[in-house]
């Protein structure tokens, strides 16, 4: 077969596939260019060849982190690596991206070749189901969180005090940020300030500020939250949690817009929207007496309940995905998802943190994991002992303690695939330990 | 007047949309008079335009740009040259000679409208059969 003969066959064959294939010379310049490759970047190939690839595939990595160079630098192929590029409608879209080196018959390297396919209907997709199921940074498919969402605009818009109530973990500052987004005052700062954390003292100082001489150690003025939040949203987390004299000072803020930094002798106007936030229930501290009636009809101007994690289960396979996209970025993994056994076992949970603690339980198991999908054995030891082939459900059963050790110790070792050292470890326990528990159990 | 080039290295970016560095020249009787860096940093293109706009910058001039990108500059009052390639030398020598519409500054693959700031240059193009677009 010629040369010339070779070559058309190269060319039939390259265009007949369906991913866009581009060969480039050592200075970068392109040598062919398949008709995928046309359709995809919307080029014709006798405008492409000739021409440096990074002018014909305008990639969001070409001046960061070429793909193509970095297999030219290291030898080694690189695959399916999301990119996005302009094309030439001037639209942006996503391909992933294959590279490998271009050898002659001999061996030598004469250039790099990248493969790509089409990747926007997918990513439209994925970007629609999210959008459909997000508001702000909230992802959620709950139809209680829907039904928030869809008022949420309007609550944001109105400039009036907002009362979320839920329980620690479940978002609550989320939904503040997303209430001060979505308003008018978006351009000006978010505050959150957590008032449960600090005495009193410290808590109006921090609130409103002080004057140099307000007492001692106050050597020049300080700016409290509310004016660094003029103009701006503060939001003022465990609410439920302040004195009674905090609750006064806070009623005149909230009654006639003004407050007096600790040590001025002049009133400070506040141009401030003020969001408040409880992991307790205020109506019932204000019937108790520990919360005042008044403060608390002026925050509870539009209440927003968030639910608990266990009473949104069907969240948790949208917050499993949102959080591993998340951790995948942050510690550099290319997680794809979690074994069915595993999100049995998370599915199963009650999550007294909420959302907080699936959240961290998901980073537990990205630093264990090893692999590129979670397994039941990278989730926290609490999570393989709350589902339910756990020893511990079967107190339940009326099984004794000597029963339960040894289904305890048997579970470990199946885990470690008989590695009893690890099991020890796992278990908390010295290995000789457990060799010593294994011989008095008959195991 | 002051005009941007969306640079990478001495070339120019090939596309404004994930550039994150301009040349902003200032420009008075066709002649250069002061030219200064500045990093866009990796914010969103809109943002970039709002930049660009806060800095009295009047013409882009970039390699590709994304649609939105220029309705968004446009809509700024800002004048795109889009769809430019070369050095920046060159491609700043071109413009105070308003020969920009030369072919060897022509980055190809080009959508239509986004080179109506060369004024007739697109019909001379197309006569000679560049930046065309192709079928799809």
């Amino acid at each position: 077969m010629s040369n010339e003969e070779d070559y058309n066959q190269q060319e039939i064959i390259l265009d007949s596939i369906s991913e866009g294939v581009f060969t480039v010379d050592k200075d970068w310049r392109i040598t062919s260019f398949n008709r995928a490759a046309q359709e995809i970047t919307g080029i014709a190939p006798g405008e492409a060849i000739g021409k440096y690839c990074r002018d014909i595939l305008r990639a969001d990595v070409c001046q960061s982190d070429c793909t193509l160079q970095r297999t030219m630098n290291t030898g080694k192929a690189v695959t399916n690596n999301v990119v996005h590029i302009i094309d030439a409608d001037g639209n942006k879209r996503a391909i992933a991206i294959s590279t490998a080196l271009l050898k002659d018959k001999t061996g030598n390297i004469v250039g790099g070749v990248e493969t790509f396919r089409d990747m926007s209907t997918i990513e439209s997709l994925r970007k629609e189901i999210l959008q459909k199921y997000s508001c702000e940074d909230i992802i959620s498919q709950s139809p209680k969180i829907r039904d928030i969402f869809e008022v949420l605009p309007n609550i944001a818009k109105s400039n009036i005090t907002v009362l979320i109530e839920g329980p620690s973990g479940s978002g609550k500052e989320l939904f503040a940020r997303a209430i001060h987004n979505l308003s008018l005052r978006k351009d000006k700062p978010f505050i959150a300030i957590n008032c449960g954390a600090l005495p009193d003292t410290l808590l109006e100082s921090e609130l409103f500020g002080y004057k140099a001489g307000a007492f001692t150690d106050a050597k020049k003025d300080k700016l409290g939250r509310f004016d660094l939040a003029q103009g701006g949203t503060i939001f003022l987390d465990e609410i439920g949690d302040i004195s009674p004299v905090m609750q006064v000072k806070l009623l005149r803020v909230l009654q006639e817009k003004t407050y007096e930094p600790v040590g001025a002798v002049t009133s400070v106007t506040a141009d401030v929207r003020v969001i408040a936030a409880t992991n307790k229930k205020l109506e019932t501290l204000v019937s108790q007496g520990k919360f005042r009636e008044d403060l608390y009809y002026r925050i509870n101007v539009m209440r927003i309940e968030l639910p608990p994690l266990k009473d949104r289960k069907e969240d948790i396979h949208l917050l499993i995905n949102h959080f591993i996209g998340k951790f995948n970025r942050i510690h550099d993994k290319n997680i794809v998802g979690v074994t069915d056994e595993a999100a049995a076992a998370l599915l199963a949970y009650d999550y007294p943190g909420n959302i907080r603690e699936l959240e961290n339980i998901l980073e537990h198991c990205f630093v264990l994991c090893s692999g590129d999908i979670i397994q039941s054995k990278d989730l926290p030891l609490s999570l393989r002992r709350s589902s339910n082939n756990d020893p511990s459900c079967a107190s339940a059963r009326g099984v004794t303690i000597k029963q339960m050790e040894i289904e305890l110790i048997r579970l470990a070792i199946d885990r470690n695939q008989g590695n009893k050292t690890a099991a020890a470890k796992e278990l908390g326990i010295d290995k000789s330990t457990l060799f010593r528990k294994l011989k008095s159990l008959g195991l | 007047m002051k005009i941007a080039i969306s640079v990478w290295n001495d070339s120019l970016s090939n596309a404004f949309d994930f550039s994150t560095e301009v040349l902003i020249v200032d420009i008075e009787d066709a002649k250069e008079v002061a030219r200064l860096d500045v990093e866009l940093g990796d914010s969103l293109a809109q943002q970039k335009a709002k930049k660009l706009k806060d800095l009295g910058v009047e013409t882009l001039i970039c390699g590709a740009i994304s649609r939105e990108v220029v309705f968004a500059l446009d809509s700024l009052g800002i004048e795109v040259l889009a769809y430019v390639t070369g050095s920046v030398e060159q491609v700043l020598e071109a413009h105070l000679n308003n020969s920009l519409d030369a072919a060897k500054f022509v980055m190809p693959g080009c959508w239509h409208g986004a080179r109506n700031g060369f004024g007739g240059c697109m019909r001379k193009r197309e006569k000679h059969g560049r930046c065309n677009r192709t079928e799809r």
